[in-house]
């Protein structure tokens, strides 16, 4: 046994002992390790295991075929016509994820870029008169039902999303039954292409914030599916 | 049918690259006993190594213009090595809709099969011992089951294992090396198993 073969983690000869025995070593190192084979009845003994597992292995009686496997021109037509699933699944999964990315991106920038375009037209509304006013306040409770939802009317009325505040008087009536308000005014008909303007500017926002939310689940079951097609 | 002197695996390569569907399925027929074999040891579960069986012959006919000589055998094997990996995701991927049970073995759990063999000696049945052999190997994570079974029982060496799956030499030595050692702790557990050397009783 060599000097120097005493201060060598022995690991490193465990984890020669399979390709020792599957002949798979080169020359140099078969030499150093039957070297220390002569030394480690350990080692030896892992040799003779490795070799016994792979004639276990090797002289395994063998399964055979329990029907023919012959291709057809049948089958050869088939995966010509729709290719190989695995492959068109995953080009059909990658366009998705490419799709519903793009999608993503449009939409969260169209609902960014309207959010900005109502914040503008709120600011430039609050100058105006009332009827400006009430058209938005009308608006805010028609086309954000999620905020209305569980709010108290008092809780309601502070709960304007753009931070500005509406005049006091339109408030009034409005704090007992915030939908008759809303027809009330309605009927007796604000500027009707403001009003019709904002409810479309929330409608559209609301649209973009659903096609966003949409195009991101999307993206993120197709990069799932494609992460699993990869090899 | 004992094919005919001229049929030799070279030849019939030739002529499949030329297109004769024929001549291929004569190296299926001498072939797909070996192939089904080692789906079957890497996958565990019959059915799947049939549809991988089918697909690697497919997939064979398919690139035969890009065989470049050599062990054809070993080149189906290497084929069938990956169709099982295949057929494995394809199987699990399915599973997500619904049934899952008859799958569990392909994950690399144990086969249930009948009680233990009572001893090497009292061995006889091919059958049985098949069953033993796939239930060692079902002790085996997918990875280092796939390398054992194409080492072991394809023949393949390190470096044709490694080009089939596309990883490193080091990667196919590592799977074997623990491969060998999760067998060595199951085959203690079942002593009589490796008495000397297997041994069947005429």
């Amino acid at each position: 046994m060599s000097f120097a073969g005493l201060f060598r983690p022995h690991r490193r000869w465990r984890g020669m002992v399979d390709a020792y025995a599957d002949g798979e070593l080169d020359a140099d190192d078969v030499r150093r390790f039957e070297a220390h084979l002569g030394g480690c009845h350990a080692c030896r003994a892992q040799v003779d295991a490795a070799r016994a597992i792979r004639s276990f292995l090797a002289d395994a009686p063998v399964e055979s075929a329990p029907r023919s496997f012959r291709v057809t021109p049948a089958m050869l037509q088939a995966e010509g016509r729709a290719p190989a699933h695995a492959a068109g699944g995953a080009r059909g999964a990658f366009a998705f994820m490419r799709a519903s990315q793009a999608l993503a991106g449009v939409a969260v920038l169209a609902f960014a870029f309207l959010v900005v375009v109502d914040l503008s037209g709120s600011t430039t509304g609050d100058d105006d008169d009332g009827n400006a006013g009430a058209a938005m306040q009308t608006a805010d409770r028609m086309s954000a039902p999620d905020d209305a939802m569980g709010a108290s009317p008092a809780a309601e009325t502070e709960a304007v999303p753009e931070g500005t505040a509406p005049p006091e008087d339109i408030k009034g009536p409005s704090a007992d039954d915030g939908s008759e308000a809303t027809l009330a005014l309605r009927d007796t008909g604000p500027p009707a292409d403001e009003d019709g303007g904002r409810s479309s500017l929330r409608i559209a926002q609301l649209v973009a914030a659903a096609l966003a939310v949409l195009a991101i689940a999307g993206y993120a079951v197709a990069r799932r599916t494609t992460r699993e097609q990869r090899a | 049918m004992t094919p005919a002197p001229e049929s030799t695996d070279d030849h019939l390569v030739s002529l499949s690259k030329d297109g004769d569907l024929d001549a291929f399925n004569s190296l299926v027929d001498r072939y797909q006993d070996a192939v089904y074999n080692l789906c079957y040891r890497i996958l565990g579960h019959r059915e799947a190594a049939a549809d991988a069986t089918q697909e690697a012959f497919l997939s064979a006919y398919r690139a035969i213009r890009t065989f470049a000589g050599g062990n054809v055998r070993s080149w189906l094997l290497r084929i069938a090595a990956n169709q099982s990996k295949d057929e494995l995701r394809r199987r699990k991927r399915k599973d997500r809709a619904g049934s899952l049970d008859q799958y569990v073995d392909i994950a690399g759990a144990a086969l249930e099969v009948a009680d233990p063999a009572p001893g090497a000696a009292a061995i006889v049945e091919r059958r049985e011992l098949s069953a033993l052999v796939q239930r060692a190997l079902d002790a085996l994570p997918f990875d280092q089951r796939q390398a054992i079974a194409l080492v072991d029982i394809g023949g393949l060496r390190y470096e044709e294992a490694a080009e089939a799956l596309g990883v490193s030499l080091g990667t196919v030595k590592s799977r074997i090396h623990r491969g060998r050692d999760r067998l060595r702790g199951y085959f203690r557990s079942h002593p009589e198993l490796l008495e000397g050397h297997w041994r069947l009783d005429e």
